[in-house]
């Protein structure tokens, strides 16, 4: 082990959470928020000390990082963000206790947007507003930030971004790794500017606005209202909003075709045609059959609702509007795989990922072919291009062991004894980065149904959740520890 | 080669005749127990269903067929000498259900049991695919001819599907027994029988040797009719009761106890009683696929017992340990009986059981599910997956019973993996249309597709499958067959790519 970039990557890190807390504490600050304020400063002091002394107590001889220490930061680190964006929470008092405090802060950097917290206006602006910010940094991953700015970082640097991002990562736009990074961020900066300015126009407050920007681009979907978006009472808002999750929700690497004006190349991208035409028909049909059951004023209505919840589904975002559990039956269901499938690849959607199950269908027909051609070499194929045997074989275990994780999550999260419907659903919102689930925790449900041990469960699986399973159960292994031995 | 028109009439013929021939001991029953109404109307159907096999016959007989049909010479030499490709498999295995689900509900139509067909359709293929689910809510009002027959199919199937899963998918791999092949239903990749029919045989000797031994077993402590009853619906893992409170009629009993080992042992892989026959007790100790089976089944059983320990009073039935066993077992081997009302007890339980469900027991048994060989293969490909992560350049191959079954069979493996859940989760999306609540319909899918019979909350145990509507029934129907037929072959049938491109 490289210790010497760990260390120093992770003070970076710690250095970034700390001046990623200087805007919260300035708008305590205007707010006139005290006690606040020192919470803030009591956080950010210490951190900027422990980073600074990570950074400039190390001289890496080497920046060369192997897929084993790729793996170690960033599980590392995104234990570290959580564990310290706690801080401000326990500091100011909102949340004393250490494992809550973890989970929001963990629910906030994996972008999954569970909260604890019941009187949101009651809480202080400015832990309003990083809880909001951490939801952002986490949508396109630390890490990935950090090596966008800092190129120096460097060579490594690859492992890292594998890590983070989320999909299979099947194709990149630059060959440089912090091109890529950088690529990545602008486009989320620039669309995050542009819905900004959005809801502005819609007659937002500036505070209000920002913290449903970064809810809705990191697709976390954290409001400051306890009524989330059904509060401003605006077609146009809740337009905007889900608009903008579902624009971060399609594959960023994609949005490259679409800088370079190759408008067709885009909509011929497999992932992301997919992705719109799951949305336009789960829509389509839930709005028929919405119709039908009555819900809703008239068509367009009717139409509305199953455009917004639909959307806060498939892009995990979880800005609900309505109490879908009194939909019909067909429709919970169809919102509930939507949850599993998740967004495209290299977005910041949770959940297992378009292209993943794209792959999965291709996997099955090859299958099919295999039993009446049993002697026949057949490359599974997306878009025309082969995707390679590790990849195939990568996808396919990543999805049984989506699965596998979530059926012994529900067993492990099932000894708290909520209802078997509660639970599962809590198992895969989790996993999936997503707040709302069904049962207790569906519309207008909180987390605190659950023990502090379950808790921190769900804190660990939305982490395990956000870097996609493998960065972290890799820790777990036996192997990892033993490098020498095979 | 081809599939015809005759092809299709014979197997017809075949499963009608068996149907009829299989109704004659439920014929004798109805006039031994005085029950003449039952009897006049069981026996026009069984001398119908026999006629109709013996025609059906006399029609596809290959002398006559050749002058309707020039193809049918192939039939001649299906059965003389020529094995049936892959395509000729999968279609004739799953008209093989169809048909003998749609002749073995005649009965109860005749009898007036139901009003619907599609009711009179489920019940019997919940029998044949050994799944168990039922429509009947007051089973003790049934003549007991009715209910033996009930019994007849499920134990019928158990058999059934043994021939299919030991002798018939083997055979149709041919002499190039690919991988590929082996996988689909019997399992494992060796080919454990030969193609002549003495395994058939033996196949038949061991299971009916064991459903006698079970019944006497049983005959000390309850009558003949009821030990015959649960020992048919146990060797088969099907699961048919002739009380209305099913095996929780036997709670406290030596006959829980007696259950809950037979349960284990019809789930174990035909191979295994091979082994033991053959005295090759090195071979049977050793079985990988067993001993994870038992161990699975014992951890479960420990872990119910212990949540039930730790649980309320409210929630813990009167015996937990041993209410914790036999679900662990009758999940696990996909039976499907019950002690307790489950949806009772802590949730751990629950998740438990569920997580049970979609496991099942060994290859070449008649019991559902996943199969244990199969969820093992996904560990360990997790496991190597993970690892060659870390060493990007190692090879590692999977290995399983100290063989190394082949990088094609390990696909294959997690393919049907993934065809599960896609399954899983589309069969629950076309049963939520008719409303049920969420944990009803997905547990009722994966209960079906499992062929374990009960599932949660609306369908759990003692419930019944009453609540869905009549469309609702025959896709549950369906998805019986398709998992008693490892899926593959009855999804294969509804994609173009078996219609097309036949070469």
């Amino acid at each position: 082990m490289n210790f010497h970039v760990i260390s120093k990557i992770t003070g970076v890190i710690i250095l970034m959470i700390a001046l990623a807390m200087v805007p919260a504490l300035l708008i305590s600050l205007a707010m006139g928020e005290g006690g606040m304020s020192r919470a803030f400063i009591a956080s950010i002091l210490p951190l900027l000390v422990l980073g600074g002394v990570l950074i400039l107590a190390t001289k890496p001889l080497s920046t060369r990082l192997r897929m084993r220490e790729g793996v170690f930061i960033v599980a590392l680190c995104w234990i570290l963000a959580s564990a310290l964006g706690a801080l401000p929470y326990i500091f100011s008092g909102v949340i004393p206790g250490f494992i809550d405090a973890f989970f929001e802060s963990a629910a906030g950097f994996s972008t999954t947007g569970a909260t604890l917290l019941a009187d949101l206006p009651g809480i202080p602006r400015g832990l309003m507003f990083w809880r909001s910010l951490s939801h952002w940094l986490g949508g396109m991953g630390i890490l990935v930030f950090a090596i966008s700015i800092l190129p120096a970082l460097g060579i490594g640097a690859l492992n890292i971004a594998k890590a983070e991002t989320t999909g299979p990562g099947l194709e990149k736009v630059t060959t440089r790794i912090s091109d890529n990074a950088k690529f990545l961020y602008v486009i989320y900066f620039a669309f995050s500017v542009l819905e900004f300015l959005l809801l502005l126009l819609g007659k937002m407050n500036p505070y209000d606005a920002a913290i449903h920007m970064f809810g809705s681009m990191s697709t976390g979907g954290l409001s400051n209202y306890d009524k989330g978006i059904a509060e401003f009472n605006s077609p146009y808002i809740e337009f905007v909003v889900a608009f903008f999750c579902i624009l971060a929700s399609v594959s960023f690497i994609a949005y490259n075709e679409l800088f370079h004006r190759r408008w067709r190349e885009f909509f011929r991208e497999p992932e992301v045609r997919a992705f719109f035409f799951i949305l336009v028909a789960s829509i389509a049909f839930i709005g028929v059959r919405l119709r039908i059951s009555g819900i809703g004023d008239s068509a367009a209505d009717s139409l509305r609702l199953a455009f917004l919840q639909v959307s806060a589904f498939i892009t995990s975002s979880g800005y609900v509007s309505t109490d879908y559990a009194a939909w019909p039956m067909v429709c919970q269901w169809i919102l509930l795989m939507l949850l599993f499938m998740g967004g495209c690849s290299s977005s910041t959607a949770g959940g297992i990922k378009i292209v993943r199950v794209l792959v999965l269908f291709r996997l099955i027909h090859r299958n099919f072919y295999k039993r009446l051609h049993p002697r026949a070499v057949v490359a599974v194929k997306l878009g025309g291009r082969t995707v390679s045997a590790e990849n195939v074989s990568n996808i396919t275990v990543f999805i049984l062991m989506y699965f596998v994780v979530f059926l012994g999550s529900t067993l492990l999260l099932s000894l708290d004894g909520q209802d078997l419907g509660t639970t599962l659903s809590a198992a895969a919102a989790r996993l999936s980065n997503n707040g709302v689930g069904f049962g207790k925790i569906g519309y207008g449900g909180t987390y605190d149904i659950f023990s502090a041990p379950a808790r921190l469960f769900l804190s660990v699986l939305m982490i395990l959740g956000r870097l996609e399973l493998f960065t972290v159960l890799i820790l777990l292994t036996p192997s990892y520890w033993r490098p020498n031995r095979q | 080669m081809g599939i015809n028109y005759l092809t299709v009439l014979r197997i017809a013929g075949f499963s009608a005749g068996i149907t009829g021939i299989a109704i004659l001991p439920s014929l004798a029953v109805s006039f031994l127990c005085a029950e003449y109404d039952a009897a006049a109307r069981l026996a026009p159907c069984a001398a119908v269903l026999i006629l109709a096999a013996l025609l059906g016959f006399r029609f596809s007989a290959p002398g006559f067929s050749a002058l309707l049909h020039p193809g049918a010479a192939h039939l001649h030499a299906l059965r003389e000498h020529a094995e049936p490709g892959p395509r000729a498999v999968i279609l004739l295995s799953v008209l093989w259900w169809l048909f003998s689900s749609v002749f073995g509900a005649v009965p109860y139509l005749a009898c007036g049991l139901f009003e619907h067909a599609a009711d009179a359709f489920f019940e019997s293929v919940s029998g044949f695919t050994t799944t168990g689910a039922t429509l009947i809510g007051d089973v003790e009002a049934l003549p007991r001819s009715l209910l033996l027959w009930r019994s007849t199919t499920g134990w019928l199937g158990g058999l059934e599907i043994l021939f299919v899963a030991a002798v018939l998918i083997p055979f149709a791999a041919g002499a190039h027994p690919h991988p590929a092949h082996a996988e689909t239903a019997a399992g494992l990749p060796e080919r454990p029988f030969s193609k002549n029919s003495g395994s058939g045989r033996m196949l038949l000797a061991i299971y009916s040797a064991l459903t006698l031994l079970l019944f006497l077993l049983l005959s000390p402590g309850m009558k003949p009719f009821d030990a015959l009853i649960h020992s048919m619906g146990t060797i088969s893992t099907g699961g048919f009761s002739n009380f209305n409170d099913g095996a929780a009629h036997f709670s406290g009993t030596s006959a829980a106890w007696i259950l809950t080992v037979f349960m284990m042992l019809a789930a174990l892989s035909s191979m295994q009683y091979f082994r033991m026959l053959s005295r090759r007790w090195g071979a049977f100790v050793q079985d990988a696929e067993m001993r994870y089976f038992l161990a699975m089944a014992c951890v479960a059983a420990i872990l119910l017992s212990l949540s039930l320990h730790f649980a309320p009073s409210a929630m813990r039935p009167a015996r937990s340990a041993g209410s914790a066993f036999f679900e662990a077992a009758a999940t696990l081997s996909t039976t499907g009986y019950s002690v307790a009302d489950y949806d009772l007890w802590p949730t751990f339980c629950q998740a438990t059981l569920f997580l049970l469900m979609f496991v099942g027991g060994c290859s070449a048994s008649p019991a559902g599910g996943m199969k244990v060989f199969r969820i093992v293969i996904l560990f360990k490909l997790i496991h190597r997956n993970i690892s060659l992560r870390l060493h990007p350049n190692a090879v590692v191959p999977i290995k399983f019973d100290g063989k190394t079954p082949g990088a094609d069979w390990v696909s294959a493996v997690a393919g049907h993996a993934l065809l599960y859940i896609a399954v899983f989760f589309s069969g629950t999306l076309l049963l939520s249309l008719d409303g049920a609540d969420m944990l009803s319909s997905l547990s009722g899918v994966a209960a079906c597709m499992g062929n374990i019979g009960p599932g949660f909350a609306q369908v759990g145990p003692g419930d019944g499958y009453t609540v869905f509507s009549a469309g609702a029934k025959l896709l549950l129907s369906l998805l019986m067959i398709a998992g008693r037929l490892e899926l593959t072959a009855a999804v294969m049938l509804l994609t173009p790519l078996y219609w097309s491109g036949r070469k």
